[in-house]
């Protein structure tokens, strides 16, 4: 009898086990909008943009962006293509149990009908419920640029203390390729960090569009257990620049 | 679908309780047309094919494709030609509009309703049916097993069947119903009513037995 009642409870936890996926509401329909426009402020037309929602796993983070693979959940929720004015409007069921949203703009993703490989790309995430006033979020003007105006911005920053281990805090605002911004920090950090480290030096590569100012911030010191920062502006013209920073 | 089933089982169930019947008067004629004053308890049962269809400015008609239905239904009680009648319609839609109705493969509404209807024969073996009625109904988004919402609220329905008589016991028929669904709906005022009022415009076809 305690066998039998054992294994119609084992049955049932099987049946019912936990259940990794995302859940969203039906009842609640998110809006997000805005425009996409080129490096001289013109609109794009035939741009993907997309919305993707993820949830992190027993392993951490989920897959999508960082390209990692754990018990993770993930959605390209809803997806468009910006019409002849460069407006984009995305309509979708509220998720429950996000760790992440972020939008993604030209990104080459599974739901790609118009991937413009002749442009830059970028993701804003960090996007958190208490950003959506209203059920609505407008992203207001981003821009991208042409990847005919591409060139590359090179930052090396020497000097720096032993124990930043080669990796300091950046800002990077400007028009940059393969961009990741975080819709919450003050700051925009660009994740495009190479090696080799010799601990003493942080080395940068970026993919710029030419003829504008980069201002690049960095993190500088630790006072009174607050972070501060220096900030620097790098002029880009039609050629690679190599920045040479002393901490 | 659990709860379909447990619906159609308990309607089965109460149709088939040996409860006392009333019959004042039972004509008969050679058309196999009963033209009944009073009878306490009906047993047809309907079942169906349904044409889903959507029309209006909402996102069922706008960011969906009608893919299938069926329904059934269940005759409970006739007095004098009205038949009070309870059911269930399941229809499915395919999105076509990502960014409207989301990523997501499916739209299903499940319809759980009661109606009145009324029998008026037209001709030897056929009558026309016009009914109205009110229900419950649920909007699921789903990919595959993967789940994304449900939207419940209440639906208005009316249409009409003409129904052949094939024998006394066996009859054919084809139909159109209206159904205006009200799912609850939280979102940007502009869009509250294109998430929130949806029409369907059924066709079905079945049979009565």
């Amino acid at each position: 009898m305690m066998k039998k009642l054992f294994y119609l409870i084992l049955v049932f936890l099987l049946l019912t086990g936990c259940d990794d996926r995302l859940e969203y509401s039906g009842t609640k329909k998110i809006v997000f909008e805005g425009r996409i426009v080129d490096e001289n402020n013109l609109p794009l037309n035939n741009i993907d943009v997309s919305v993707y929602v993820s949830k992190e796993g027993s392993g951490g983070e989920s897959s999508f962006i960082f390209g990692a693979h754990s018990d993770s959940d993930e959605d390209i929720i809803t997806y468009t293509t910006t019409d002849s004015n460069g407006y984009y409007r995305m309509i979708f069921p509220m998720p429950r149990d996000q760790d992440n949203i972020a939008l993604f703009i030209n990104r080459e993703v599974e739901t790609s009908t118009h991937y413009n490989s002749n442009y830059s790309n970028s993701i804003i995430t960090g996007i958190k419920p208490e950003n959506i006033t209203d059920f609505d979020l407008n992203f207001g003007e981003q821009r991208i640029f042409n990847l005919d105006n591409q060139t590359e911005l090179t930052v090396t920053v020497n000097n720096i203390p032993l124990y930043y281990y080669g990796y300091i805090d950046i800002e990077l605002a400007g028009l940059v390729n393969d961009a990741i911004y975080d819709y919450n920090l003050p700051a925009h950090f660009n994740y495009d960090t190479t090696g080799p480290y010799d601990d003493t030096s942080a080395h940068y590569v970026f993919k710029v569009a030419k003829n504008q100012d980069i201002v690049f911030t960095y993190n500088n010191g630790i006072v009174n257990g607050i972070s501060s920062y220096a900030q620097t502006t790098i002029h880009i013209g039609n050629e690679p620049v190599n920045y040479i920073i002393e901490y | 679908m659990k709860k379909a089933v447990f619906i159609i089982v308990a309607l089965f169930v109460f149709a088939n309780l040996q409860a006392q019947e009333e019959e004042e008067e039972r004509v008969y004629d050679s058309t196999y047309i009963d033209k009944v004053k009073y009878q306490q308890f009906d047993e047809s049962f309907r079942v169906y094919y349904i044409f889903p269809g959507a029309v209006g400015d909402n996102v069922l008609a706008k960011a969906n494709k009608a893919k299938l239905g069926f329904g059934m239904s269940l005759s409970l009680i006739t007095v004098y030609n009205f038949y009070l009648n309870a059911g269930l319609e399941f229809s499915q839609y395919d999105v076509t509009d990502a960014s409207l109705a989301g990523n997501i493969d499916h739209t299903n509404i499940t319809n759980y309703f009661g109606e009145i209807m009324y029998k008026i024969p037209v001709y030897k073996k056929i009558t026309v049916n016009p009914k109205i009625g009110i229900g419950y109904a649920d909007v699921r988004q789903k990919t595959g097993s993967k789940k994304y919402g449900t939207q419940s609220g209440t639906s208005y329905n009316a249409g009409f069947n003409v129904d052949y008589a094939v024998t006394k016991s066996f009859m054919v028929f084809a139909g159109l119903n209206y159904s205006l669904l009200k799912p609850e709906t939280e979102t940007k005022s502009e869009y509250k009513s294109f998430y929130g009022t949806l029409h369907q415009l059924n066709i079905v076809v079945g049979i009565k037995l």
